[in-house]
């Protein structure tokens, strides 16, 4: 198992955006008549069995791999994805998939998505971050969106931190001792809660974020040793 | 129950397109003061209107049918207080006109003078079918009082259609008094008889007794003597009772139902479909894969050696840059036009065939430049053209694209950041670009709604088309068309008074054989500052082939454009190959454009039309960031009403759907839409496929900012 086998998962299992519609060229009329024929049709087969590809990785094959690799969910579309590195900028880190879609990380939150539909197009977490490290206080997190005029909407929310436990996770052969720590987010339109599972060195291994009320939460996994 | 089936068979076909365009990309109604859309397709109880207002932006259509008549209406909330409506109604009147059916094409306004409060209802003025034939002509005043958000009364008085059961005396006086009705030609604004004749009292109740369904129950005005007159059997229409009640039930976000029982004599149904165009359509965002992030530069004390200018004059490293960039352009559906490079800047030329909105396509050119420029060029200038000639250019400083790329509240920054000013100059297109051939072949469609006999004809086909680009701004194009079924040729073709410069398509429209549907060498080019024309020559469209001239004044950011286009044009032969028929005529028009900033933009064109005659037409537009578009428009030329025939002057509306907003996905096609219910030979306009105004506006700063928000998508 080397980085063929990652790479052929990823090409024949899978996309993030969980329709077909995110497939891209220049434009010729008959594209578009062929990507509606497809949203139609994806819209009608819906409830197709979801493509999970977990049990073909192994940890050889995530060792063999040459840069860091992610493992992505969305949960409300059944959608897996191995996430690559695919930029670096101020410290934070841009993970894409092999659909196009992408995540942008900062301490390994999400504060930017791609493709997704309902994405975040910036985020502010800088009050936030302390708030999860310390597992405990309060915090404000800013959300950038468009609406349906391509306007910022900015949506705030307060959220609050906490401690559950400490967890020992395993990810494909490794086990990583962790504190598993929650983040409950409000504002009087939405309300979400963020879990994080925090290692040593503060690395976030495994956390489940929300994005957007229609995209819904996102699971993150890395899957490299560091 | 059998004519009710042909009835809603009749309908099927605006049924159908109703819900091709609204049932897949319906939306959540917002929350508001509840309201249901009557059978008029506009906010009401049953048959009466209330005094509510849709939501802001709503465009509904609703479709209802009872024995003896049908109706389709496009009711738009023009503003939070003002709506507009266009309604193609059929009433069955056997034994009076012969064909056994009236087709009746109307337009209403609705102002809310005033808002509901504690105390105080909300009161509106209606004006229904004050352009037409008058068949439905009525105007009301009404006042509505909600109680509870669940429980609503209304009361109102209503004159002509709606003042006829129980009526008294006009209570303006006895000038008011008398009210000519029913007009043959129609399509004269019937403003005489606004108000006048008797007046009656309309009232009614609605409960909205869950969150879907709607109980409803009124009292109605309107005697429906038109139908009453005409001495329908018993088991048809007959007006027993000013009673009616009914329900209506939201079958889903923008989708309702209604159900009622009229005047003790008929069941009715209908359905609304509604969205707003401002929104987002139900594939909620967009989907089109992640730019390329931003590669940000080494620091320079870091390493010093990427910072040089060595390269500059480099002539391999130099083409290596630009084959790089172009190639990654392409990817990106973009074509690079030209590049010129300095030592610390760049000037990018850029053709986007891919993006509706300039933005996007202006921001991920910018990234993909930090992959592909040495470290030492800063500054950016990235210049769309529009057929091949320069418009304005956004300069961008790489250091903000690094600095920003992942900051929040990035969209405000950059675009406050950003540099756009006009450009003009020539930059030498690169090596190999001209000349340059495309060509595609695509399936089309036609189509022509609401006129007199059949409310929709449509045409499909294929479309084989070539274009040639000889030099920027320089090009030959063409297209040749192949029908496979429609019916169009069966459109009316009537008597006209005038030569007949458009009543004739129905002959146009009868070729089976393949045709030409453009051919035409266009030159595009930039004769001043601010300044922008467009040279034609050829097949210039399906009916009239000649030359053509057009300038356009515009400045950027400034709301005004000044536009002026002469023409001299033949008509083609109907078999539309080469030939052409001896009508000739010079036409042209001055026009101005306004963009009033709040979503509304304006056009007034003033000339002289393909039948000679004089005239100007006046055009408003509701214009949404996302591409939607809804226009209205009317011609006034020195042909009288009488010489005009039917609908008595010309007007129409125009709906241009973005395919982006309905899939998710950036593409530049659009659906149009022409309402043009009645085409006749007065105040005709030449149809040239590129005029200037609405391309050259896409690269304005006030279009760019407005869109901005897909600058960093």
């Amino acid at each position: 198992m080397g980085k063929k086998t990652i790479a052929a998962l990823i090409f024949g299992a899978m996309t993030l955006a969980g329709c077909d519609t995110a497939r891209d060229s220049a434009e010729q009329p008959t594209d578009i008549i062929s990507r509606a024929v497809q949203t139609v049709r994806s819209q009608l087969s819906a409830n197709q069995p979801p493509v999970d590809f977990r049990h073909l990785l192994t940890r050889e094959a995530i060792d063999a791999e040459t840069g860091p690799v992610m493992l992505a969910h969305v949960e409300d579309r059944d959608a897996y994805a191995v996430l690559s590195l695919a930029g670096q900028n101020r410290g934070i880190l841009t993970w894409r998939a092999t659909d196009g879609i992408t995540l942008s990380l900062q301490h390994d939150i999400a504060i930017a998505s791609r493709g997704l539909g309902q994405d975040i197009m910036s985020g502010d977490i800088s009050t936030a971050y302390p708030a999860l490290l310390h597992g405990s206080g309060d915090a404000v997190r800013i959300h950038d969106y468009l609406d349906g005029e391509w306007q910022i909407e900015r949506r705030s929310f307060y959220c609050t931190y906490a401690v559950q436990n400490t967890e020992s996770i395993d990810i494909y052969g490794i086990n990583v001792n962790t504190r598993h720590v929650t983040e409950a987010c409000n504002n009087p339109e939405f309300s979400f809660e963020n879990e994080y599972w925090i290692g040593q060195g503060q690395r976030i291994w495994q956390s489940r974020q929300w994005i957007s009320p229609t995209v819904g939460y996102v699971m993150l996994q890395h899957l490299s040793r560091s | 129950m059998l004519h009710f089936a042909v009835l809603l068979r009749k309908n099927l076909q605006s049924l159908i397109l109703s819900i091709l365009v609204v049932e897949c990309i319906a939306l959540p109604a917002h929350a508001q003061s509840p309201y249901t859309y009557n059978l008029y397709g506009v906010p009401g109880l049953i048959d009466m209107p209330t005094a509510q207002s849709a939501n802001p932006n709503e465009l509904a259509t609703t479709i209802s049918t009872f024995e003896g008549q049908a109706r389709t209406t496009l009711t738009f909330q023009i503003t939070p207080r003002l709506s507009g409506s266009f309604r193609y109604g059929t009433v069955n009147n056997t034994g009076t006109f012969g064909d056994g059916r009236l087709w009746d094409r109307s337009f209403d306004l609705r102002y809310r003078l005033a808002d509901e409060g504690r105390y105080r209802p909300a009161i509106a003025i209606g004006l229904q079918d004050f352009i037409g034939t008058g068949v439905f002509s009525g105007e009301y005043i009404v006042a509505t009082k909600t109680f509870n958000n669940r429980f609503a009364v209304t009361g109102g008085i209503g004159w002509g259609r709606l003042g006829s059961y129980n009526s008294f005396q006009n209570p303006f006086g006895s000038r008011f008094n008398t009210r000519s009705g029913f007009s043959g030609r129609g399509g004269e604004a019937n403003l005489g008889d606004l108000f006048r004749g008797p007046a009656a009292l309309f009232g009614g109740v609605s409960w909205a007794a869950t969150d879907r369904l709607t109980l409803l129950a009124e009292y109605s005005s309107d005697a429906y003597t038109y139908e009453s007159n005409l001495s329908l059997p018993e088991d048809q229409f007959n007006h027993r009772s000013p009673i009616n009640v009914g329900l209506n039930y939201q079958y889903r976000p923008g989708v309702n139902l209604s159900a009622s029982y009229l005047y003790g004599s008929v069941f009715a149904v209908g359905a609304t479909f509604s969205l707003n165009p401002g929104r987002t359509s139900n594939v909620n965002g967009r989907f089109e894969p992640a730019p390329l992030p931003v590669a940000p530069r080494p620091a320079r004390h870091i390493s010093p050696g990427d910072w040089g200018t060595g390269w500059l004059g480099d002539q391999e490293r130099e083409t290596n840059i630009e084959t790089a960039l172009a190639q990654v352009l392409a990817a990106e559906g973009m074509t690079l036009e030209a590049l010129s490079l300095t030592g610390t800047t760049a000037r990018v030329r850029l053709r986007n065939e891919r993006f509706d909105a300039l933005p996007e396509a202006i921001g991920r050119t910018a990234r993909i430049l930090t992959h592909v420029l040495p470290a030492s060029v800063e500054v950016f200038d990235i210049e769309p053209v529009i057929e091949g000639i320069p418009t304005t250019r956004t300069r961008l400083r790489r250091s903000d694209l690094e600095d920003l790329e992942n900051a929040p509240d990035s969209t405000w920054l950059s675009y406050a950041r950003a540099d756009i000013a006009p450009v003009s100059d020539g930059l030498a297109p690169r090596a190999g670009l001209y000349p340059r051939f495309t060509a595609g072949l695509a399936p089309f469609t036609e189509s022509s709604f609401f006129d007199p006999d059949q409310p929709v004809r449509l045409g499909i086909g294929a479309e084989l088309s070539g274009r040639f680009d000889i030099a920027p701004g320089l090009s030959l194009s063409g297209s040749v068309r192949q029908r496979i079924a429609g019916n169009l040729d069966g459109s009316p073709v009537s008597f006209s008074a005038l030569p007949r410069v458009r009543t004739d398509a129905a002959l146009y429209a009868a070729v089976d054989e393949p045709y030409i549907n453009h051919l035409t060498l266009d030159y595009f080019f930039r004769p001043g500052t601010n300044l922008y024309g467009r040279l034609s020559a050829g097949y210039l469209e399906q009916m009239y082939a000649g030359v053509s001239g057009e300038i356009l004044w515009q400045r950027n950011n400034s709301p005004l454009a000044l536009g002026a286009e002469i023409n001299y044009v033949q008509q083609r032969d109907f078999n539309q190959q080469f030939g052409l028929r001896d009508y000739d005529v010079i036409t042209g028009h001055a026009s101005a454009y306004y963009d009033f900033g709040n979503g509304f933009v304006g056009q007034i064109d003033a000339g002289r039309y393909l039948a000679g005659d004089w005239g100007a037409t006046f055009r408003l537009n509701r214009e949404f960031r996302n591409g939607w578009r809804l226009g209205a428009y009317f011609t006034l030329t020195d042909v009288s009403f009488d010489d005009f025939g039917e609908g008595s002057f010309d007007k129409g509306l125009e709906l241009e759907i973005p395919i982006s907003w309905a899939l998710g996905q950036p593409t530049r096609q659009n659906i149009n839409l022409n309402i043009h219910p009645i085409t006749r030979d007065g105040g005709a306009r030449l149809n040239i496929r590129n005029r200037l105004y609405n391309q050259v506006r896409e690269s304005n700063e006030t279009q760019l900012r407005n869109e901005w928000g897909l600058f960093w998508r």
